[in-house]
């Protein structure tokens, strides 16, 4: 027979059960819009008779001694975490590439503003006209301001395409102090969480807020985490560790541009990063496109837009100066930055050479297909064409593909947050669950002590 | 699946995010009249109109310069017209003055009369248009008919009896690789060179010659005289058919060049332009969506079985 107040004690321990769970309930309602939080739930399990010494020669059947709430649990899938951080890595290179390409393309777009195509052409059109009237000073003047316009739009756009590159360097260097801090930060949670664990705690909030530093983290560069047995967390970028939690090193990264590009160094030399912001911004600022030399970067970035537009000021300035060989150069400079007419022909309209059908040869060199890059043969209209349509097809791809790795990115946080998000409906239904739980052990507790009166004060009086 | 609240409302948030770009890009086109606002919205198209506005301004260019064609040309022929004029009236003065009737003085009177004509014919022959010479060759920025200090026709400084005057040409651009000569070489309009009767070929040259028979009361080589003054009238209106022909074959390029323009503004807008209706349709079904989206949020997001329990 078991013992009289065993009964008591079952109920004792199913009200305290109860009030955990509506405890547990209460944190997932409060922490329903916390980011990064992850539901929790009680692990609740019955606890058995026990292994008295009489276990094996029980007469009657031995009853449970109530239960016991073991610990409190993170409903959270590591695997969906690789892929939501494989897929927000990828996700944020293809948007940084693509936000720092529109900022090359709102500056040289012509679509619904003039540009340098426009210019040509009013270059052109002076050229057509001073051609007709070879000796009239007030068209030679207008080929010079023709002429200026175009050096202009080539400057304006070197200094726009300096100012995009200047920014993304700045946000490079903002990017990598982040990394460094969030590694920290990690670094930081990991002792918490050795320590906690090593004390029997679940810490699942300190668990939260690493979890969501590394997402963070993976927006920035392409990083696997490798799950310690201390409970702490390794950070691995390609092979190379970021942060090693076994042995307590993690790496301090800073920029570099001693080689002439940028890079990402772990002070010892390059740390290769292949993903993330970080990439996004290495590959806009680098990227040489066709004119990357072996083990250059080979995307189309500013570097390349750069290089472009220098090939073309470079042809210009040069064609033109051959033909006025006869009186001096017209241009000076050889890069888009550097561009401009000369003096010369600053202080005398007429300095252009107009005698025997000059200008007829002059417009003759607006139309012939001359090679003004390695990579391109054609007029200066049609190679100012063929960067605009290289640069919308780029963005347009870069468009398509960030709108796809999106819907990928969200489509697995719906995953994810199937499993760890908080349903204020669940919740409510195992508010009154737990509630009802509650209610019925109290009500047995009342049973009991009718019982325990029945038994005291009726019995054999 | 399981939904949690943070789905609905992240998933909503989404929704709305890119309802509200396809309302502001509808309303963009409504309010820009065009199909993109930038190349990377279309590339191919974007590209396609890129080389159909170089060609536009091209052929702005070339019609601008068949305007200064047909001004020069114009210019040109009216002065012929008026040299031909004068011609028929030079005629009319040489067979008054075979007359035997007239008297010296009467001759003189009539070479008083062809002095004039020869001064108007010089002028004509000068004739500029926007300061240039139309019948100046190709050196159009100097008067090309000079007298000398004897009294000399010259032309570009050479005297025209006895001077070498190649043609000249003067090339502007109409389009499709082809140029049309503008330059027309004054000397050969009046006449070069003498003839083997020892006539000058130059008209002003000849009725300087029948002046000078007139003041001189020479009647001996009138007959002479008469036959080159008709052969030179002759010549006069071949030339002036000649520019007639010129004019209708730069008008005919000017209307292709026209209509090239047409072409190719049509074939913008294709590229470029909104469809309008199709625009504001676009821009109603957008904004609806838009609509119904916000109502739903208002009714999902409040509601939760909290709600419900009493």
């Amino acid at each position: 027979m078991g013992a009289t107040f065993h009964g008591l004690e079952i109920v004792k321990s199913g009200i305290a059960a109860s009030q955990i769970a509506v405890n547990v309930t209460s944190q997932n309602i409060a922490n329903a819009n916390t980011k990064g939080y992850t539901r929790q739930g009680v692990v609740q399990t019955s606890v058995s008779a026990g292994m008295g010494p009489y276990q094996y020669a029980r007469t009657t059947a031995a009853v449970g001694q109530g239960t016991a709430i073991t610990g409190i649990a993170q409903y959270r899938d590591e695997y969906l975490d690789k892929r939501y951080r494989n897929a927000n890595s990828s996700c944020a290179m293809y948007a940084t590439s693509l936000s720092a390409l529109q900022g090359v393309e709102s500056v040289t777009d012509e679509t619904t503003t003039d540009g340098l195509n426009a210019v040509l052409a009013d270059f052109y059109s002076a050229l057509q006209n001073l051609s007709n009237n070879d000796e009239e000073i007030e068209y030679a003047s207008l080929l010079r301001s023709a002429a200026e316009k175009v050096c202009n739009i080539l400057n304006e756009y070197a200094s726009q395409f300096i100012q995009i590159e200047e920014e993304l360097s700045y946000d490079l260097e903002l990017t990598v102090n982040d990394v460094n801090t969030l590694v920290g930060k990690i670094d930081e949670l990991n002792r918490n969480i050795f320590i906690a664990t090593v004390n029997g705690s679940d810490c699942n909030e300190l668990k939260d807020a690493r979890n969501l530093y590394l997402d963070e983290l993976s927006g920035y560069m392409d990083i696997t985490t490798q799950a310690n047995t201390d409970g702490t967390v390794s950070i691995l970028c390609g092979s190379a560790y970021l942060l090693d939690a076994e042995n307590g090193s993690a790496v301090t990264l800073s920029l570099d541009d001693s080689s002439g590009s940028l890079m990402v160094t772990d002070g010892g030399g390059e740390f290769i990063i292949s993903g993330g912001a970080i990439k996004g911004l290495l590959q806009s600022v680098n990227g040489k496109g066709v004119y990357a030399a072996a083990g250059e970067d080979t995307y189309t970035g500013i570097a390349y837009y750069r290089q472009v537009y220098d090939d073309l000021a470079a042809a210009f300035a040069d064609a033109f100066n051959s033909l006025n060989s006869a009186n001096g150069d017209l241009f000076s400079g050889s890069t888009a930055a550097g561009i401009s007419i000369t003096d010369e022909w600053r202080n005398d309209a007429a300095f252009v050479v107009t005698a025997d059908d000059n200008t007829e040869n002059m417009k003759a060199a607006m139309d012939a297909d001359r090679a003004i890059s390695p990579f391109f043969t054609g007029t200066f209209e049609e190679f100012s064409t063929y960067i605009l349509s290289g640069l919308a097809t780029d963005v347009s791809y870069l468009k398509d593909i960030t709108a796809t790795k999106n819907a990928i990115l969200e489509s697995i946080a719906d995953n994810r947050e199937a499993i760890s998000g908080v349903s204020i409906d669940e919740e409510s239904v195992n508010l009154i669950r737990y509630q009802k739980a509650y209610q019925a052990a109290a009500r047995v507790m009342t049973v009991l002590d009718e019982m325990l009166n029945t038994l005291i004060n009726y019995m054999a009086v | 699946m399981r939904i949690s609240d943070s789905t609905i409302s992240r998933n909503y948030i989404t929704t709305l995010g890119k309802g509200t770009d396809q309302l502001n890009r509808a309303s963009l086109k409504v309010s820009s009249g065009r199909e993109y606002q930038k190349a990377s919205e279309a590339p191919s198209t974007a590209i396609k109109a890129m080389k159909l506005r170089r060609n536009l301004s091209r052929i702005d260019d070339y019609q601008s310069n068949i305007g200064e064609i047909k001004g020069i040309l114009t210019e040109r022929e009216s002065a012929i017209s008026e040299i031909n004029d004068i011609i028929k009236e030079a005629s009319v003065d040489l067979l008054q003055g075979r007359n035997g009737t007239y008297s010296a003085d009467d001759r003189a009177a009539i070479a008083e009369s062809l002095r004039s004509y020869q001064e108007t014919i010089m002028r004509l022959a000068n004739t500029t248009y926007c300061d240039e010479y139309v019948f100046g060759g190709s050196n159009e920025y100097e008067i090309p008919f000079t007298l000398d200090t004897d009294g000399n026709l010259l032309y570009q400084g050479q005297n025209v009896d006895t001077g070498t005057f190649p043609a000249e040409a003067s090339y502007i651009d109409i389009g499709n690789g082809s140029a049309f000569n503008i330059s027309c070489t004054g000397v050969y309009l009046l006449g070069c060179g003498v003839d083997s009767d020892g006539l000058p070929n130059n008209i002003y040259n000849l009725l300087g010659e029948i002046v000078t028979a007139f003041e001189n009361n020479d009647l001996t080589n009138l007959d002479a005289f008469s036959e080159k003054l008709d052969k030179t009238a002759g010549d006069m209106a071949v030339k002036y058919t000649e520019i007639g022909a010129q004019s209708s074959f730069v008008k005919m390029i000017g209307d292709r060049l026209i209509s090239m323009q047409s072409n190719s503004i049509e074939r913008q807008t294709e590229l470029e332009g909104a469809d309008t209706a199709k625009a504001i349709l676009e821009y109603e079904e957008q904004s609806m969506v838009y609509d119904a989206t916000l109502a739903m949020g208002a009714k999902i997001l409040t509601q939760t079985l909290l709600d419900y329990l009493k």
